[in-house]
């Protein structure tokens, strides 16, 4: 009996590396940069009714979704009569069924032994191209899916080891660029074999009876792990609302709202009191509003828990059907993160006040992200920078919140150096700094501070895209804390501020204009007259507020020729400064 | 003098000597334990243990020394108080890569820079992207600013200009202005380091942080070395002092003292060239080498014998750190959290899991009786027989292996298991989970293991080795003949001297005239920097053997990949050569290549190389038979059942001669166990050479 304790304990620890030995096998096979650089993937391991046994991952937002890509499988082969056998793997982009974008293209393998049906891996990775209206598939002006490119149901890619050559000539034909679309499925592909050689040494080395243990092993223990996890988060129900800027063909701001409960054995996210879907493409499917939530669950919780099915156990999600978290065809979707990332941040703003040692104040949440195009002088070609912007984060009850830090939507992303923007496109870095003008939320602690970072045109014309969120609604604070400030570009001509905002649909630009691109500080936690002097004082001696802003904001003289706090006459000025409030 | 070559490798726990002589090939060694934070003391405990068996560092031509200052000076934060000048208008320490390694924490930090944004300074400068000089340098602003940082007590000043790898003029300026601020405030030493003197490559977060941790260790670096070079003088040494490199070379005292940052991995790599250097002697053409600590395993690939150099290189970097960038040129060496020491326990949901925390030194395994009382991995190779029941290290460790059983025993009530049970459990779990390790590593290059010798020295790493090579079916282990323990000090005898420049500089691969001459130009002004390097070591730069290497890539990808060049001044005929060989590489790498792709060169990068003649390895004299070290039958168990196993004294082991498993081989700083499906050839030179019955 303990033997096989011992070999159960093994295979469940090899099950953890096989996922990340798959990640790094598509990492290697890969040809576009969004997978071998930006690691928009995630491989996975499930048991055969799609429930997790472990995940790879370098963004958050395929935790959860995993199991929805082989569920819809596993359903059109019982529903639809698809035949299922050892070699088959399936592909399937139907973002209302498997979530996130067309994109995302999700690729699943039944993992036989013997004739037996052990396991499943599935793989989910961003494809650069599935054809529709803008390159890259996905924009800020679809009204309905069908713009954004090819849908493909649960189909066959291989059947028994077979390469179904009709399906893929159908997608390549819808792709911009076949022969990267090609050479990345084939790279989620073999990530899917490697994990089908490793079940069957596994089952060669153990016996098909201990490996199925093992597996059952490993999708039930997070259950008891949720519960004991469970038991030390508060009890009760918590709300929080939010407001999305409309989008051009809106009427008012979209308010959103999430209920959250919480109690011995379950963790429930409501979202009922929601928008129906809207004609902009940042509507959100069920799987993508349930891997919202499951984020924010392991946030709260574990971040660093080894994530298996069991674990997302007590996770449930109330979203009507045909609202802005739950949105059906043919709702557009290609811009869903901006949405989904709401969703996490509602849960967090809800909670974050009772989980203080898990969450901060809000931060600047958006991605922050501009497409710049322009023909590159130097070499006469045409030249597309798409980035992710940092920005600042909340403060926490015990900390200053840090800056310049990529948001919640994005994970293991490096932000563009200087030197390598300069070289690769035509524009000249003319800052790259905190942006320290506009501030943070101030408070016990501070949030920390977002980015100022100014691009100078050198292309005698360029194009800016862009679609940002909380341009007038900041960050939020805790607990008498102050909100943070908002997320913008501003584009500069001859010195005078011709534009200002965060949604540009094809603005042109013209050679000397600068693009100017200003994230927001995140929120404050606690009363600002509450700050510890010596902290004033340090932030004072790092140029990150004034004299003026140590005595109104916090309440706190300096002598700035000795860099001292004045105690006694801070004393007298923050007494004077909370009587009146 | 002229008669011995002698390597020092400091160790968290031990300093280690090695001597080789020069014409007898005769070798010594001592091992004495270190003595932080005033290292070299310990030095001068094992160079006098030298002294007692004759061997005089009077005598000795060459000292080549591995140390760990420069890495525990950042651990401990104890370097000296860091002003930066940078461009004005760049928050580039603070801002950092901005990404979030840990993604569901919510509450994630970054790595702490280590200087503080009040001792930044900006200045007016701007070098454009093309070299030129966009807004000339504001020479009082810098003189203004090396002032005000040393009226705020700042030991140490490091200086990082946007561009500056394409062009370094304003930082050298800035540099000689420095010094002058420096010498009229009357300080004794000038500790300047600019960024483009450690790195010429692009991406200014990563140099500049370089050149801020260069600064910041270079003081306690400095005082460090000086100390000990008293000491040598002291003891008559007249030889050459020199500092071995993170790249797997060496450089002279005087050059290190300048970028000690260079220096960081100079010891664990150590070990890495000792197994290239011994496999090269036996032949063997692909190794993975571990070197089992008693906390960590460090784990270095080299293929073909050649182990990657690269300058992507991060410290206090994990799963959830981010860390902080390295452009220094380093070997490829990894750390697994897994050592003798490692602490066996239960997890929250009752799994029995081993490592990473581990009980180190102190307070040690429970056998070692001075105050642990964790289970460790050494305790349960104790309780089941595979160590020595009463000592280790030939005598100098005493083991207590009823304390062992005890706290075996506790964990294992527990889980209602047997004690021996579980330490048999404990030690696959943690066999197991090195191999994975492993096998990622193996993977994220592309290289299959079973292709692959292992090499493993250690206190631990002979220990572990049998089970890792089964786990990945590595036909073939090699633990060497020179003492686990001091593997690292031999293969610091016989690095190269070895000085290396990487100069970004993007160039489409064309073939035509213009190309080769751009090519030949950058080369040729690389070398020349070279040879003052090796000019100022007094090496005759005729000495000197220089090979240049590429990184490139296909045209709109963000990743290089390093290419060797065919000839550091390429005719056009090369041309297509050097397309050639990418397409390969990049084929080996990544499984695929685009042929009608344009390809860029975005880095040149230059390697001069002195070599040194490395010492052999001697035949073993041991004479008579089997017999002699046959030292006595013991219990232990495997696969749930005690079997009678033989224990041999590897000092007294003859050459020639093999062995079949289960056995157990103890040697003075080490133990080899040969489980029951292997077998073993103990060699001339006394390497034990094991492989898994067929």
């Amino acid at each position: 009996m303990s033997e096989e304790l011992i070999s159960i304990q093994v295979i469940k620890n090899t099950l953890t590396s096989i996922v990340k030995e798959m990640f790094w096998t598509t990492v290697r096979a890969a040809k576009s940069s969004i997978i071998y650089e930006t690691y928009d993937f995630s491989p996975a391991l499930l048991d055969e009714d799609g429930n997790l046994i472990a995940i790879g991952t370098g963004v958050p937002n395929f935790i959860g979704i995993m199991p929805f890509i082989v569920r819809c499988v596993l359903e059109d082969v019982e529903r639809e009569g698809l035949s299922m056998d050892p070699g088959d793997i399936f592909i399937v982009n139907d973002p209302y069924r498997s979530g996130t974008h067309l994109n995302d293209v999700g690729l699943v393998m039944p993992l036989f032994y013997d004739k037996i049906l052990i396991a499943t891996s599935a793989i989910k990775g961003h494809i650069n191209d599935v054809g529709g209206m803008n390159p890259g598939s996905w924009g800020p002006n679809a009204v309905e899916i069908f713009q954004e490119g090819l849908i493909i149901p649960p189909t066959h890619l291989y059947r028994k080891g077979e390469l179904n050559k009709e399906i893929l000539r159908i997608i390549l034909h819808n792709t911009r660029i076949p022969e990267y679309v090609h050479g990345d499925i084939e790279a989620l592909a073999s990530a899917l074999r490697y994990a089908q050689r490793r079940i069957n040494e596994l089952c060669e080395k153990y016996g098909v009876r201990i490996v199925k243990k093992a597996i059952v092993d490993k999708v039930e223990e997070g259950k008891l792990l949720a519960k004991k996890n469970l038991a030390k988060l508060p009890k009760g129900e918590f709300f929080a609302e939010e407001r999305i800027e409309k989008y051009e063909n809106m009427e008012e701001d979209l308010r959103i709202t999430v209920r959250v409960k919480i109690t011995d054995d379950e963790f429930i996210a409501d979202f009922s009191e929601n928008p129906l879907q809207v004609k902009a493409p940042i509507n959100t499917t069920y799987p993508g509003t349930y891997a919202s939530v499951a984020i924010a669950f392991v946030a709260v919780t574990d971040p660093h828990v080894s994530l298996s099915q069991g674990y997302l156990d007590p996770i449930e999600v109330i979203a009507p059907v045909g609202t802005l978290f739950n949105a059906t065809p043919p709702a557009p979707v290609s811009c869903y993160w901006e949405t989904m990332f709401y969703a996490v941040d509602l849960i967090w703003k809800a909670l974050a006040i009772h989980i203080p040692d898990k969450l901060t104040a809000g931060h600047f949440l958006s991605v922050v992200s501009e497409t710049l195009s322009m023909i590159d002088p130097r070499d006469g070609k045409y030249k597309i920078l798409c980035e992710p912007n940092p920005g600042g984060w909340g403060a926490g009850v015990d900390r200053d919140g840090e800056s310049c830090l990529v948001s919640s939507a994005d994970g293991e992303t490096y932000t563009h150096p200087a030197e390598v923007l300069e070289r690769e496109y035509p524009i000249r870095v003319e800052c790259m700094k905190l942006n320290v003008e506009e501030g943070v939320g101030h408070g016990r602690f501070r949030g920390g501070f977002g980015l100022r970072k100014d691009y100078r045109i050198l292309s005698d014309e360029a194009v800016l895209v862009c679609s940002i969120n909380r341009i007038t609604y900041p960050p939020w604070g805790v607990e008498d804390g102050m909100d943070g400030t908002c997320n913008h570009i501003a584009i500069i001509r001859d010195d005078n501020i011709i534009w200002d905002g965060g949604r540009a649909f094809n603005f042109k630009l013209t050679k000397g204009d600068v693009v100017s691109i200003r994230s927001g500080g995140g929120g404050g936690w606690g009363n600002p007259l509450e700050r510890e002097p010596e902290r004033v004082l340090e932030d004072y001696k790092n140029k990150l507020i004034t004299l003026d802003v140590a005595k109104n904001v916090y309440g706190v003289l300096i002598d700035p020729k000795h860099l001292k706090v004045d105690i006694e006459a801070t004393r007298k000025l923050r007494e004077a400064l909370l009587s009146k409030t | 003098m002229d008669k011995w070559r002698i390597g020092i490798d400091i160790g968290g726990a031990f300093t280690d000597l090695y001597a080789i002589h020069l014409k007898t090939g005769e070798s010594v060694w001592s091992k004495v334990e270190s003595t932080p934070p005033n290292y070299e003391i310990g030095v001068l405990n094992g160079i006098e243990e030298l002294e007692n068996v004759n061997v005089y560092v009077r005598d000795a031509i060459q000292i080549i020394h591995g140390q760990t200052v420069v890495i525990n000076t950042i651990i401990t934060r104890t370097g000296s108080r860091v002003g930066f000048i940078t461009t004005e208008g760049f928050d580039t320490i603070e801002i950092q890569r901005a990404n979030r390694r840990d993604i569901f924490n919510f509450r994630y930090s970054k790595p702490k820079p280590f200087v503080s944004r009040s001792l930044t300074r900006w200045v007016k400068e701007r070098i454009d992207v093309d070299g030129s000089i966009y807004i000339p340098l504001s020479e009082s602003e810098v003189k203004e600013a090396v002032r005000s940082l040393l009226r705020s007590d700042v030991e140490s000043i490091a200086i990082g200009f946007i561009n500056s790898y394409i062009n370094p003029i304003h930082e050298t300026k800035a540099r000689e202005l420095a010094e002058e601020v420096f010498r009229e405030e009357g300080k004794s030493k000038n500790y300047v380091t600019i960024s483009s003197d450690l790195s010429r490559e692009w991406r200014e977060y990563e140099r500049f942080n370089t050149a801020i941790l260069n600064a910041y260790v270079q003081p306690a670096f400095v005082n460090y070395i000086e100390k000990l070079e008293e000491i040598l003088k002291k003891k008559g040494f007249r030889g050459t002092f020199y500092i071995t490199l993170s790249s797997g070379g060496v450089v002279t005292s005087e050059y290190a003292k300048k970028y000690p940052i260079t220096t960081i991995e100079g010891g664990p790599i150590a070990g890495i060239m000792g197994g290239v250097r011994l496999a090269s002697l036996l032949n063997i053409k692909n190794i993975i080498v571990i070197d089992g600590g008693s906390t960590t395993t460090k784990a270095g690939i080299a293929k073909d014998l050649i182990p990657k150099v690269h300058t992507e290189y991060w410290i206090e970097q994990d799963e959830w750190n981010a860390g902080y960038p390295l452009r220094v040129p380093t070997l490829d060496i990894h750390e697994i959290g897994l050592g003798g020491t490692s602490i066996i326990y239960l997890d929250e949901l009752g799994n029995l899991r081993v490592g990473p925390q581990a009980a180190g030194a102190r307070p040690g395994p429970a056998c070692y009786g001075i105050g642990g009382n964790k289970p460790t991995l050494t305790d349960a190779y104790v309780v089941l027989g595979y160590l020595n029941p009463n000592y280790l290290l030939g005598g100098k460790l005493k083991i207590d292996s009823k304390k062992a059983v005890e706290v075996v025993s506790q964990l294992a009530k527990s889980l209602n298991l047997d004690y021996c049970k579980l330490a048999h459990a404990a030690i696959i779990l943690a066999n197991d989970y090195a191999a994975n390790l492993i096998r990622q590593i193996s993977i994220k290059r592309g290289y299959d293991p079973r292709e692959f010798t292992l090499i493993a020295h250690g206190g631990s790493g002979p220990m572990f080795a049998p089970f890792i090579a089964k786990e990945l079916k590595i036909p073939l282990i090699l633990v060497p003949s020179i003492p686990s323990g001091v593997f690292n000090a031999w293969g610091m005898i016989g690095l190269n001297i070895r000085h290396e420049v990487i100069q970004t500089n993007i160039l489409r691969v064309e073939e035509n005239d213009r190309f080769v001459e751009i090519v030949n130009n950058v080369f040729s002004e690389i070398r020349k920097s070279i040879i003052n390097m090796f000019k100022s070591e007094n090496i005759d730069p005729e000495s000197v053997e220089t090979s240049g290497y590429l990184d490139m890539r296909y045209e709109g990808q963000a990743h290089t990949l390093k290419v060797e060049s065919p000839s550091t001044e390429i005719t056009l005929k090369d041309v297509r050569e050097i397309k050639e060989r990418f397409h390969q590489v990049h084929y080996n790498e990544y499984g695929f290549k685009l042929p009608d792709s344009n390809i860029e060169i975005v880095s040149f990068h230059l390697v001069g190389v002195h070599k040194v003649s490395p010492p052999g390895i001697e035949r073993i004299a041991q004479k008579g038979t089997i017999k002699n070290a046959f030292l006595e039958e013991r219990e232990i168990y495997v696969d749930g059942r005690e079997i009678r196993t033989p224990v041999y004294k590897k000092e007294l082991l003859p050459p020639q001669i093999t062995l079949n498993g289960p056995l157990i081989i103890e040697g003075d700083t080490s133990t080899v166990i040969v489980p029951k499906d292997f077998k073993i050839l103990h060699d001339v030179y006394g390497n034990i050479l094991m492989k898994p019955e067929a």
